[in-house]
């Protein structure tokens, strides 16, 4: 596993304590921004078949309406 | 409080240190068992008397696909012990670390329920109750049950990757019928040779990590025999389709033929007992079981999709 270099990184507002926190790598931060950018484009798909499924849906009860 | 007690950085890593690529979770849920999954429920999906929306008929495809993907993920994430341990495995992503067990865990979870939630509200309450059962049959009653527990966990347990053809026919019909349980059939008898042949030449792997395959706990000789007996009942399952008339002359052909080859195997395995040849005979029967279901599926969705459809005299009402 691709261990996070961890170092330092004193909160100074709202904290009364220095704590560790993750300090990322620049490949690190590459992979998150790729596998972002895909959960993104899965998001949009998935928006777009809604879109398709509803018109699909409410289309036909249009033309049954329609018909009557 | 003293400084001693506030080490966050303990609680950071499961979150931060899940580095898994896009590519590793897709790897989570085993693209090549979706595929030929996929391809059984379009099968149903086809054969299914009645119409369907192309439209709909995708996303019942689709929620078929990350359904069975979504099971695959649960089952790494609840096998990860052994996966670890077992050649054929241990270059999962789980095991290589490349994703986190609590990551597996949220995927699969999280696709599981958007897929039955999917299924149901848009295709057909009937399609989202069978992919339930198909996830939650293949999650808690294979994996977490059967598989560490009997030499039957694939008899049983292959009814979760039978049901597919299932949930395509529910998805055209709203229903279950008797054809639709004749393509479940074919799929059920025919996972024990197909797995059990893979159990013959790793069943090292499986003894290593104490998975009880009948081929560790009953012997190879036990475990030929086996596969010839399911081999044989298989063969006449195989003809359902014919018989009830949704399947035609080019499906009746394939099944006898591709049958024969697949009966061959069987026996050749069970008479040459030999330990030199057996694995070797293992290795092509497994290679050929995945061709002829392959094709036997093949053949339906071209008879039916693609107005192949010979009818059999006598038998096609």
């Amino acid at each position: 596993m691709t261990e996070a270099k961890k170092t330092k990184a004193p909160l100074e507002i709202g904290s009364h304590h220095a704590i560790e926190t993750p300090v990322w790598t620049p490949e690190m931060l590459a992979r998150r921004r790729k596998r972002a950018t895909y959960l993104a484009l899965a998001l949009i798909a998935m928006v777009g078949l809604f879109f398709a499924v509803t018109v699909v849906k409410i289309g036909g009860n249009i033309v049954v309406e329609r018909a009557l | 409080m003293s400084d001693a007690s506030i080490d966050q950085s303990k609680s950071i890593p499961s979150v931060t240190d899940d580095f898994g690529t896009a590519g590793d979770y897709i790897e989570l849920l085993k693209p090549r068992v979706m595929s030929l999954v996929v391809f059984t429920g379009l099968s149903g999906l086809v054969c299914a008397p009645g119409t369907i929306h192309p439209v709909i008929a995708f996303v019942a495809l689709l929620c078929i696909a990350v359904g069975a993907g979504a099971s695959g993920a649960l089952n790494m994430w609840f096998d990860a012990d052994i996966d670890a341990r077992m050649e054929r495995t241990k270059g999962r992503p789980i095991p290589t670390g490349r994703v986190t067990p609590e990551g597996a865990l949220a995927f699969g979870t999280t696709l599981s329920i958007a897929s039955v939630l999917i299924m149901g509200l848009m295709v057909n309450v009937v399609a989202g109750i069978l992919l339930a059962v198909t996830i939650a049959f293949y999650v808690f009653v294979y994996t977490m049950w059967l598989k560490r527990s009997t030499p039957q966990n694939i008899v049983i347990g292959g009814a979760a990757g039978a049901f597919p053809p299932m949930i395509g026919w529910a998805a055209v019909t709203g229903s279950v019928s008797l054809e639709s349980i004749a393509l479940f059939a074919i799929i059920f008898m025919w996972t024990p040779p197909h797995f059990w042949a893979l159990a013959m030449f790793r069943s090292e792997d499986y003894r290593a990590v104490n998975v009880p395959m009948l081929p560790v706990v009953a012997g190879n000789a036990e475990t030929r025999r086996q596969i010839l007996l399911y081999s044989v009942l298989l063969m006449p399952i195989t003809a359902l389709p014919v018989y009830f008339g949704f399947a035609g002359a080019i499906y009746a052909l394939t099944a006898f033929m591709g049958g024969a080859v697949f009966l061959a195997l069987a026996f050749t395995i069970w008479r040459r007992g030999d330990a030199d040849v057996e694995f070797k005979l293992a290795k092509r029967l497994f290679a050929f079981s995945i061709l002829y279901l392959f094709l036997l599926f093949a053949v339906l969705i071209v008879e039916q999709g693609l107005g192949a459809f010979i009818p059999i005299a006598g038998l096609v009402s």
